[in-house]
């Protein structure tokens, strides 16, 4: 048998009790060898143990630990860092626990903090940078602004209280924080969690669902019209038109926009130009 | 390949619950080892940890994830993100371990034991020519701990250590534990494996704990041994100058407690010294 043959045989073993191993072992070699696979086993799961540590203190030990073999197996890794074994394992839970979503939501915020705590370093556009770059833009440039986002900025729509779940069930969490935090209802309407790095520190805020909407998709590379335009799908067009310029000056204070991605050339010939997102915005820039 | 200067300093494994120390105080270590795989990240505080340092300390880069043993090749991505480390933070040398870790498809995230074969010679040499090449520097090789050997050896494992150092130029960081560990897993003579080195090749060398039992395990949550400080005694007569270090992974205690462990150390090499003026 070749040695690659060997290898891919060897692991395999480690993942699977049903693997079957060379013939020609005998009890010391078989001994030997399952020192490393439950050696695999304990390391794989202690490494989501400590990515996901909120997560597990919410579903609750034993269930996580089901949960994170299960993932092992479906998942198995491939990349050269432990920090990946944790990839995907947010919806690996969404399907083990479709009655407690807030186990997923939680697991999601966990993975995007620690992508977010070693993205790459990346200086944030202020509101000052941002006034003069937009400083002669017009309607129709307002509405093609595309934006880069800071790198680990990730957001997505939540149904429980974020903040709530986090703070309740940190390093320090007692049976009452943890009791507590499982029992916490679903909150009457979606919101939105962001995620980033504030210089060194990976944080998170909620955002209302409208506006994880319209990040969602400038981050996607939508152009700041278009994202007006959901915006006032969503809200209707007074709403809208105000959210629109409050939001990209919460973004800007937050440090999320790291730069103005393009300026297409205005063309006033081509198209109908949307009124309104430029003057709100203008009035709402810091700085 | 650029010729590596033995250099006879006394350090640690740098770990998280010590970082304060590194960053805050004057520690005093000769060097600090960092676990390579920690740092090849994109950006955030793990960079800024290891670049203070750096500015403090003298670091050597220790990989568990080169794969070097593999029959399936190198991984070139994992390479390349490894020289920008390297170059990041100039390191004193680069090590990784005599094993492999993953196969073509999935990685075990452990240190995993390779037959002593002809095949698998030719294997781990052009895999760490090829890391080398990368590089652009010769890398040192760990002696692993092992649980298991194979029917199909056709060496011992110092012969099969020595054969990848004469053959690739490599050096050797010799973890005189691991070779305490699978002498006792193995039964062999922890001294006929030192002495079948080319002990000339020696930069570094690792202290740790074990887990003793019917087989002992590596596991890095306690002190070192009274073996292993005899085996050290051992070593140090017959090696030229080395960095040697304690390396503590889990149990981690205060520092303090770890330099004391590491003035014992010093106190063996100065010994071994005296020993070798003396002969």
């Amino acid at each position: 048998m070749t040695l690659a043959r060997q290898q891919s045989r060897f692991i395999a073993g480690l993942m699977s009790d049903d693997a079957p191993l060379p013939e020609d072992w005998q009890a010391r070699e078989r001994a030997g060898y399952e020192i490393y696979r439950s050696a695999y086993r304990a390391r794989l799961i202690e490494a989501l143990r400590e990515t996901y540590p909120r997560t597990a203190r919410l579903a609750g030990e034993d269930a996580f630990h089901a949960a994170a073999a299960h993932h092992l197996i479906s998942h198995p890794p491939r990349s050269w860092t432990l920090d990946d074994a944790g990839q995907g394992f947010a919806q690996t839970l969404e399907a083990l626990f479709p009655d407690d979503p807030d186990v997923a939501e939680l697991a999601w915020i966990e993975w995007a903090m620690q992508a977010a705590f070693t993205a790459r370093d990346a200086v944030p556009f202020d509101g000052t940078a941002m006034v003069a770059a937009t400083a002669a833009f017009d309607d129709r440039a307002w509405q093609d602004l595309r934006l880069a986002f800071m790198p680990g900025l990730a957001v997505r729509r939540v149904r429980h209280n974020a903040s709530a779940l986090w703070n309740r069930l940190g390093e320090d969490a007692g049976d009452e924080d943890i009791a507590l935090a499982r029992s916490l209802p679903a909150l009457p309407e979606m919101r939105g969690c962001v995620i980033w790095r504030e210089g060194l520190k990976a944080t998170f805020t909620t955002v209302n669902a409208a506006e994880a909407q319209a990040l969602t998709a400038m981050k996607a590379g939508t152009g700041y019209g278009a994202a007006c335009d959901m915006l006032t799908d969503l809200l209707g067009e007074e709403q809208a038109l105000r959210m629109a310029g409050e939001m990209l000056a919460r973004w800007l204070a937050h440090g999320w926009i790291e730069n103005i991605l393009s300026q297409i050339p205005v063309d006033t010939a081509q198209g109908t130009v949307r009124k309104g997102c430029n003057l709100t915005v203008r009035n709402s820039l810091p700085g | 390949m650029t010729h590596i200067q033995p250099f006879a300093g006394f350090g640690l494994g740098l770990r998280r619950p010590h970082y304060h120390h590194f960053l805050e105080e004057e520690v005093d270590v000769d060097f600090v080892e960092v676990i390579s795989e920690n740092f090849m990240v994109d950006g955030g505080k793990p960079l800024a940890v290891l670049d203070a340092v750096r500015g403090k300390h003298d670091v050597m880069l220790h990989g568990v994830s080169l794969s070097p043993g593999s029959a399936h090749g190198v991984d070139r991505d994992y390479l390349i993100r490894l020289k920008a480390i390297a170059e990041r933070i100039e390191p004193r040398w680069i090590s990784d371990h005599l094993c492999w870790t993953r196969s073509s498809a999935h990685n075990s995230h452990d240190l995993l034991p390779l037959p002593y074969t002809t095949e698998a010679l030719d294997v781990i040499c052009e895999n760490v020519m090829i890391a080398q090449d990368v590089l652009q520097r010769p890398l040192l090789l760990e002696n692993p701990s092992s649980y298991m050997t194979f029917p199909q050896d056709e060496m011992d494992e110092w012969e099969f250590l020595a054969e990848v150092t004469r053959r690739t130029g490599c050096y050797l960081l010799l973890d005189v534990n691991n070779v305490y560990v699978s002498a006792h897993n193995h039964g062999f003579n922890a001294r006929t494996y030192v002495d079948g080195l080319p002990l000339d090749r020696v930069r570094q060398i690792h202290l740790a704990g074990h887990t003793p039992g019917e087989i002992a395990i590596d596991t890095h949550d306690r002190e070192v041994c009274g073996g292993v400080w005899d085996l050290l005694a051992y070593v140090l007569t017959r090696t030229g100058p080395a960095a040697v270090m304690i390396e503590r992974d889990d149990a981690i205690p205060p520092l303090a407690e770890l330099l004391d462990e590491l003035a014992i150390a010093r106190r063996i090499a100065a010994e071994a010294r005296q020993e070798a003026v003396a002969a």
